[in-house]
């Protein structure tokens, strides 16, 4: 980029703000691009290895043309994709224009954060909105490497194509729901890539041995995939976490297996559910768990208040430090006020400003 | 996703444990054997003088330090055993290297024994034979607490899976003449071996690259609460647990990988029965540990070995699961090889190993630095 198209960038950026000469932006810059995904190449379900990615740049980003950021890699919850955060689809907490966006805009320029000064980060957010409505961030021969896809591909082409501080010390990875399930997996399994994350009213934690023999039935009955569009939740749910852990590349045309079958319970498939649960995978994991820095909170009426609870209790039982809190709000009501004023603080507090650390 | 997960305790049946109970037993007797006789009449676990009277090379023992497996809870040596056999040209040509096998014991073994069962003096008449070609075999010491470490990464036992694909492979990789790379390391082993050797050809496929399963054991455990299982409630301490018969200890040694817990000391884990009733938060633990679940996972790293070979005895209680395993690896798109033989779990170890196994790697690993372009 020359210096002249970095200026018509940044004019565009702004186009209601003319910065005074030596006077910070007060606003970053969002944009959109696709990422192609190696790791997600010749999935099953035939999702689109080009995966759409939300990238905010930091106000200084522009003025700065040296300057080095450290990045968070965020994930978002099931239903929902990058600009569900960041709009112009913005739901939820983010709606009504409080998107991440504004929401980053406030935290580094007059937010708990910017008294640090050096405390502008970078944030990615790729599309996991999937055939399924979410692709849990699982690590699947049906739905594709998810894990893969964003600690490889995306970490390298961020790195690869931004300005970015590349070393595992800058990097952060924190998500929501379903998303905070895929940052304790994704981080679990690659602590060499992230050093801090934080983890949001977190899905998915608990092993369900025993599902009910019943509760495959409505997915049975589908003949297609494209029969799937538009399901209902819970049917979909069923249907993302089938192609996410119990993929079955011998079983077309939707390549997986369900946890129940003709009204009997699939013990085989159930074991591979449970496998993927983090409360029955943790203990694995503990030497990686110990390497990071962790947040997690969740909202005292959230349903998945209990299990995030005991997630926390098991971490803490292992001596991993963990600033968890719980507080007053249901599953999604403020997650836009928790990213500002709790998870970019954070990051801001926990990464490295500097390369070589 | 607000759907929240219900627990149930019914234990789905699976007759796994008890083979690997019955794998045991089979050990037990060996063992027992081995150490009664001194040689005398077992024909399965060679001992280590008499193996050593027939080499050529040399059979170095020495000790390596684990910085993963510092601290674990249990009190395992963090000082291991580590056996290196060298072949005879490693002394006559001080510049040549040579590929690497790792290879893991079963169950209830030492290192020590491991070295005569599989009788790693069977490389040197493979190469007089043209069957074989000169390499090093490494055997690392596995026995703990509850005798055996499964290979795993548990607060417990201590990190396993990191202390022998980057600690051990580190340190023979600066102590011999090795080719140290991936194409030029391999890993085998026997039932709990042979499941170690899935379990870490799975989480570390840039360290080995060609994979050898024995009758491996822990396909899917599902931790069924056996009435021998519900006994072991009554054990306590170590002390106790060092007066089971051989043929009980193994759960005790799962639930010290797979389900450890920092604050139920003295023996810090849980069992998957509690007051006689099945745990299925445990039992999940147990689940995930199993390799035909992590399989689906740890796909693509098992896509990326060279090659991988399994087989089984036709009498083994872990014929069926060994089968299972053979299809899912198919299902999934993992390219090996399964055969069964005529024989049982311990029997044709020795046989497997010369016929097979070493062929196996003397076919698939690199024997010439990798050209650097």
């Amino acid at each position: 980029m020359t210096r002249g198209t970095r200026l018509l960038t940044a004019l565009a950026a702004f186009p209601l703000f003319l910065p005074a000469q030596n006077s910070a932006p007060i606003q970053g810059t969002y944009t959109r691009i696709r990422v192609h995904g190696k790791s997600l190449e010749g999935n099953l379900s035939g999702e689109p290895a080009d995966r759409d990615v939300s990238i905010y740049l930091p106000p200084s980003y522009q003025t700065q043309g040296n300057r080095r950021y450290p990045v968070v890699y965020l994930l978002h919850g099931y239903t929902n994709s990058d600009v569900g955060w960041f709009g112009p689809e913005s739901r939820g907490s983010f709606a009504n224009g409080n998107t991440m966006t504004a929401a980053a805009d406030r935290a580094f320029t007059s937010g708990a954060t910017a008294e640090l000064g050096t405390n502008e980060l970078i944030l990615v957010m790729p599309n996991a909105y999937t055939m399924y409505q979410g692709s849990m961030f699982s690590n699947s021969v049906t739905t594709g490497d998810w894990e893969g896809f964003i600690a490889k591909d995306l970490v390298a082409y961020m790195d690869g194509h931004y300005r970015t501080i590349p070393e595992r010390a800058s990097r952060g990875l924190a998500g929501h729901s379903m998303g905070g399930y895929g940052t304790f997996r994704i981080a679990a399994k690659y602590p060499q890539v992230f050093s801090s994350i934080y983890i949001l009213s977190a899905c998915c934690l608990t092993a369900n041995l025993n599902p009910n023999p019943q509760g495959s039935a409505a997915a049975e009955a589908l003949k297609s995939p494209e029969a799937a569009k538009g399901a209902p939740r819970g049917l979909a749910t069923l249907l993302a976490e089938a192609a996410a852990w119990s993929p079955n590349p011998g079983n077309p045309p939707f390549y997986f297996d369900l946890p129940a079958k003709d009204g009997k319970v699939q013990s085989a498939v159930v074991a591979k559910w449970v496998a993927n649960a983090p409360l029955a995978m943790i203990d694995q994991y503990v030497t990686s768990l110990k390497t990071l820095r962790i947040g997690m909170d969740v909202g005292d009426k959230d349903g998945l208040s209990a299990s995030n609870r005991e997630l926390s209790r098991v971490l803490n039982s292992y001596g991993i430090p963990t600033a968890f809190e719980v507080y007053d709000g249901d599953h999604t009501n403020h997650i836009v006020d928790r990213m500002e004023k709790v998870v970019l603080p954070f990051f801001a507090k926990n990464l490295s400003f500097q390369a070589g650390r | 996703m607000a759907s929240a997960r219900l627990r149930f305790t019914i234990p789905i049946l699976c007759t796994c444990s008890l083979a690997l109970v019955f794998s045991a037993l089979l050990l037990s007797q060996e063992k027992g054997d081995a150490q009664k006789g001194k040689g005398k009449g077992n024909s399965l676990i060679r001992p280590l003088a008499e193996l050593e009277k027939d080499l050529k090379g040399k059979l170095e023992r020495i000790k390596v330090h684990g910085k993963s497996l510092e601290g674990n809870l249990e009190g395992d040596s963090a000082d291991r055993d580590i056996f290196v056999y060298l072949p005879p040209s490693y002394q006559r040509e001080p510049n040549r290297r040579y590929p690497v096998v790792y290879t893991l014991h079963g169950y209830g073994l030492h290192a020590e024994q491991w070295v005569g069962f599989a009788n790693f003096a069977s490389l040197e008449k493979d190469v007089a034979a043209g069957t074989a070609k000169e390499m090093i075999l490494v055997s690392p010491d596995a026995f703990s607490v509850h005798n055996g470490s499964f290979y795993s990464n548990s607060p417990t036992t201590g990190d396993w899976e990191t202390f022998l694909a980057v600690e051990l492979v580190g340190y023979i990789d600066s102590h011999y003449r090795t080719l140290a790379n991936r194409a030029s390391r391999g890993l085998a082993g026997h039932s709990m071996g042979g499941y170690g050797t899935f379990r870490l050809g799975m989480k570390h496929p840039e360290v080995f690259s060609s994979l050898f399963s024995m009758s491996a054991c822990c396909m899917l455990d599902t931790a069924e609460v056996t009435p021998a299982m519900a006994q072991l409630e009554a054990i306590k301490t170590k002390e106790d647990a060092a007066k089971l018969p051989f043929g009980q200890k193994s759960p005790l040694a799962r639930a010290a990988a797979w389900s450890a817990d920092p604050k139920n000391p003295p023996l810090f884990f849980d069992l998957p029965v509690k007051d006689g009733k099945p745990q299925p938060v445990i039992a999940a633990k147990w689940m995930a540990n199993s390799l035909m679940v992590m399989l689906e996972q740890y796909a693509p790293s098992l896509k990326k070995m060279k090659a991988i070979r399994m087989n089984v005895g036709l009498q083994d209680g872990l014929l069926q699961t060994n089968r299972d395993m053979d299809q899912a690896l198919a299902q999934a798109g993992v390219a090996h090889s399964f055969e069964t033989f005529e024989g049982d779990h311990n029997g044709q170890v020795g046989l497997n190993f010369a016929t097979k196994v070493l062929p196996f790697f003397s076919d698939q690993l690199a024997f010439s630095p990798e050209v650097k372009k």
